[in-house]
């Protein structure tokens, strides 16, 4: 991690927040604290390792829904903290993938190695995202044929078979291949299509 | 009947006795002299001196037997008594007269023998129990009529001969009766005075007169003794509501200490009422805490001619103790001088039953607050959670930093700070929660209601963010403050404010709103809660204040009941100000002056600073 991860901290109790930043500064991270659950949710993302420590009782919404509008934001993990919690409350918040659900008081240990965790997949997230895009920019960087000889290449046609295909030569397959290979930068022909599997789940699995 | 005698002689001066028209019983002795002179003076005009002599001693006798009449009836002697005593009076004067008085009924209705003692007891009584309208023999009649009947011969009387009575008077050997109505001063009839005699004749003047005088005395008798008898009864009825009520009078007449108590207040202060009442005897019985105190009061009060109102305890004999309270009236006499007149009652029993009474209200009060207590547990937990996760997070932070490689004291300082910080919000709450639910006496003071309002509001803000609910105050700046108890005043605020919460739970489609407002009224304050929640079914509005009576599935109906209790405890009124389908309002209003005394629950109080407070009041208002 290049930049100290950015911990949010939602909760309406002075105590809780202020102790909790304290804390994340203390752990070497950055704390943004929030009294309310809009406030944080008008926050402008940023591309830096983050978790959100949020309490369940907001005086606004309630900590599950906030949870909800988060569901776009996968490198935005969730540790929940209530001074209330019932069974109910908690299958809900692990099933919607929460990384923890804490009861006040906590064990700050257990609170630390939680957001370490979390920050971590958030760095994970974010990391893959980015390679992801990376991705996409080059694959949109291919011509249409070579976006057609590249799909039908790591689907196992040989370059004869793809000739055939496309109603072209042997030749000019092959040349498309090296310029693909080029443009989507792949070491290897193995390379390419672990590529492609990435950029086309559901494809790859056909 | 001189007539034969003086004819005889031309001049004499001859004893001779008389035969008087009322004579004393054996009387055998002459009674003077009578000298005339024909020739001087005729035989129509003798001066007959003896005739002053009788007159006299007639009419000292007379006058005697009256006056003995007249003591009779002024020492309250038995009305039978002295008519009795009349009827042999009459007798004795009038020779071979018999007397009766008859008595009617204060309705008029019959009639009675009130004495009659020659006569015998066959014709009495026949007459006794008879109507007046039946009749039956000449009194009913003079009665009926209300005027005299003289009957000189019964036998030939037309109007009676052929009668039973006149077989009875005929049997009783009575030839002649004379009866006159004894009337009233007022005018009512109340009997007959019946005068009979062995032989034929009606009455002459003297007869006459004797009959005046002696109606006139028995009317006296009778109605005198009818006034007693109204008073008995009266006094029958005093005393008796004396002693239902355990209220005893008494009168302190200040120059002499003379001291005068009804039977009722013997009773209560136990003392014998053969005994003569003193001060020394009253002090006897003074509990021993208050006797100087009680000294006290008596000295102010013969100094200032004030009126009394106190309470004191007695400690009687047995060891057992009463509760008095005492209202005296300071009136002064004809003369001038201070006298108190004035009402005590045992208010012992009263009082035991007021303190059990208060015992079950502050339970059932407690009880409600436990109730109360129960519904916030979770928010309270909650309350007291936060600052805990705070001063736990704070210290291990604090920890951290002073245990690294190198330490951050500056760091670790700011997590102490705050960690002491949270220490003292988590002790605010458990405060708050010991004034709310701890205590159980009454402390009253002057309080203000926003003050009430907005701690109140501090200890349920965590439910009513759970329950979703926003909170709106519009708590006017000029209000007095009111005379009570802090607790129980935020004991009704918080039965109401949950109470509002809860009919704002089902409302799912509006905002749930809750609003407290407060305003002068009057020289006091009102206060309302108004909720937007699903307001109160029409069918439920009368029995809503009664105990045990509630809408809710989990309600004891207790909280609105214990509510308009402490509320009337502080002289003030709780009511449903709106109910409609878009929520209800709840007001109540205090006066400034609010309750004086603790209400709900009464301490076992002082008894004799509670008394000589009221004393002191009473004084400054006279």
């Amino acid at each position: 991690m290049s930049q100290p991860g950015i911990v949010y901290v939602v909760d309406d109790d002075v105590s809780v927040r202020e102790s909790l930043e304290l804390l994340v500064r203390w752990a070497g991270w950055q704390p943004r604290t929030f009294a309310s659950a809009r406030p944080f949710l008008n926050q402008p993302v940023e591309r830096v390792p983050c978790c959100l420590i949020l309490d369940v009782g907001l005086p606004d919404l309630n900590g599950l829904d906030v949870q909800q509008r988060l569901m776009a934001r996968p490198d935005l993990p969730v540790i929940f903290i209530t001074g209330q919690a019932d069974v109910p409350m908690t299958v809900r918040a692990m099933k919607a993938g929460a990384a923890e659900f804490l009861t006040k008081p906590f064990d700050d240990e257990v609170l630390l190695t939680a957001v370490r965790r979390a920050l971590e997949s958030s760095d994970m997230v974010q990391r893959e995202t980015a390679e992801l895009e990376t991705l996409r920019d080059r694959y949109a960087s291919l011509t249409r044929r070579e976006r057609e000889v590249m799909n039908l290449i790591v689907a196992g046609l040989l370059n004869k078979q793809v000739g055939v295909e496309l109603g072209t030569s042997e030749v000019t397959v092959k040349a498309h291949r090296g310029r693909v290979m080029q443009k989507m930068r792949a070491a290897s022909f193995a390379d390419l299509v672990r590529i492609s599997s990435r950029l086309d789940p559901v494809s790859a699995k056909r | 009947m001189f007539s034969t005698v003086l004819e005889t002689e031309d001049n004499a001066e001859p004893d001779f006795r008389i035969a008087p028209a009322y004579p004393a019983r054996n009387q055998e002795k002459p009674l003077g002299r009578c000298s005339y002179n024909r020739a001087l003076t005729g035989p129509r005009e003798v001066p007959l001196q003896s005739i002053d002599i009788e007159e006299r001693r007639r009419t000292e006798a007379l006058l005697a037997g009256e006056k003995r009449l007249l003591e009779l009836i002024s020492t309250g002697s038995p009305l039978a008594l002295v008519l009795e005593q009349l009827c042999l009076l009459v007798e004795d004067t009038a020779e071979g007269c018999r007397c009766s008085v008859l008595l009617v009924d204060p309705r008029g209705l019959s009639l009675q023998h009130g004495a009659a003692p020659s006569l015998p007891a066959g014709v009495v009584q026949a007459i006794d129990g008879r109507t007046v309208a039946s009749s039956w023999g000449p009194c009913a009649v003079a009665v009926r009529d209300q005027e005299q009947l003289i009957v000189p011969d019964i036998a030939r009387d037309a109007r009676w001969r052929d009668g039973e009575w006149a077989r009875l008077a005929a049997a009783a050997g009575l030839r002649s009766c004379w009866t006159t109505p004894i009337v009233a001063g007022d005018g009512r009839t109340l009997g007959a005075f019946a005068l009979y005699q062995h032989t034929a004749g009606g009455p002459t003047p003297l007869h006459q007169e004797l009959i005046g005088r002696f109606t006139h005395l028995a009317s006296i008798a009778i109605e005198r003794d009818a006034h007693e008898a109204v008073l008995r009864r009266s006094q029958a009825f005093l005393g008796e509501a004396q002693r239902l009520s355990g209220t005893g009078s008494f009168s302190w007449h200040v120059a002499t200490d003379t001291i005068e108590w009804s039977e009722q207040t013997y009773r209560i202060y136990g003392i014998d009422p053969r005994q003569r009442v003193t001060f020394e005897l009253v002090g006897s019985r003074i509990h021993p805490d208050e006797v100087e105190w009680f000294a006290a009061l008596l000295g102010d009060a013969r100094r200032h001619d004030s009126d009394l109102e106190f309470e004191h305890r007695l400690l009687m004999p047995d060891g057992s103790i009463r509760q008095l309270h005492v209202v005296a009236h300071a009136t002064r006499n004809a003369g001038g001088d201070l006298e108190y007149i004035g009402a005590v009652q045992d208010v012992t029993e009263r009082r035991r039953s007021e303190d059990a009474l208060n015992a079950v209200r502050s339970e059932l009060a407690r009880i409600a607050r436990m109730t109360a207590l129960g519904a916030l547990t979770a928010s309270i937990a909650h309350e007291v959670t936060q600052p805990l996760t705070g001063i736990i997070t704070n210290a291990n932070t604090s920890l951290r930093m002073l245990t690294g490689e190198s330490p951050d004291v500056d760091g670790a300082r700011n997590a102490t700070l705050l960690t002491i910080r949270d220490a003292r919000r988590a002790s605010d709450v458990i405060t708050r929660l010991r004034a709310m639910f701890g205590r159980t006496t009454t402390a009253l003071a002057a309080t203000d209601l926003n003050a009430a309002v907005r701690e109140l509001l501090l200890l349920v803000s965590g439910e009513l963010q759970r329950a979703g609910v926003t909170v709106r105050t519009e708590l006017g700046d000029d209000l007095p403050h009111v005379q009570g108890d802090r607790i129980q005043l935020q004991q009704v605020l918080l039965n109401l404010v949950m109470n509002a919460v809860d009919a704002m739970h089902g409302a799912e489609n509006r905002p749930r709103q809750l609003t407290i407002r407060s305003v002068r009224d009057g020289d006091g304050v009102q206060v309302s809660i108004e909720d937007t929640g699903t307001g109160i079914d029409p069918d439920h509005l009368h029995r809503l204040f009664d105990p045990f009576y509630t809408t809710k599935t989990d309600g004891m109906g207790i909280g609105l009941s214990v509510s308009r209790s402490i509320v009337e405890s502080h002289r003030g009124t709780l009511w449903v100000a709106a109910h409609g389908a878009g929520g209800a309002t709840f007001a109540f209003s205090l006066p400034a002056r609010g309750a004086e005394a603790p209400v709900v629950p009464r301490q076992t109080r002082g008894a004799a600073s509670a008394g000589v407070s009221t004393a002191r009041a009473a004084e400054d208002v006279s």
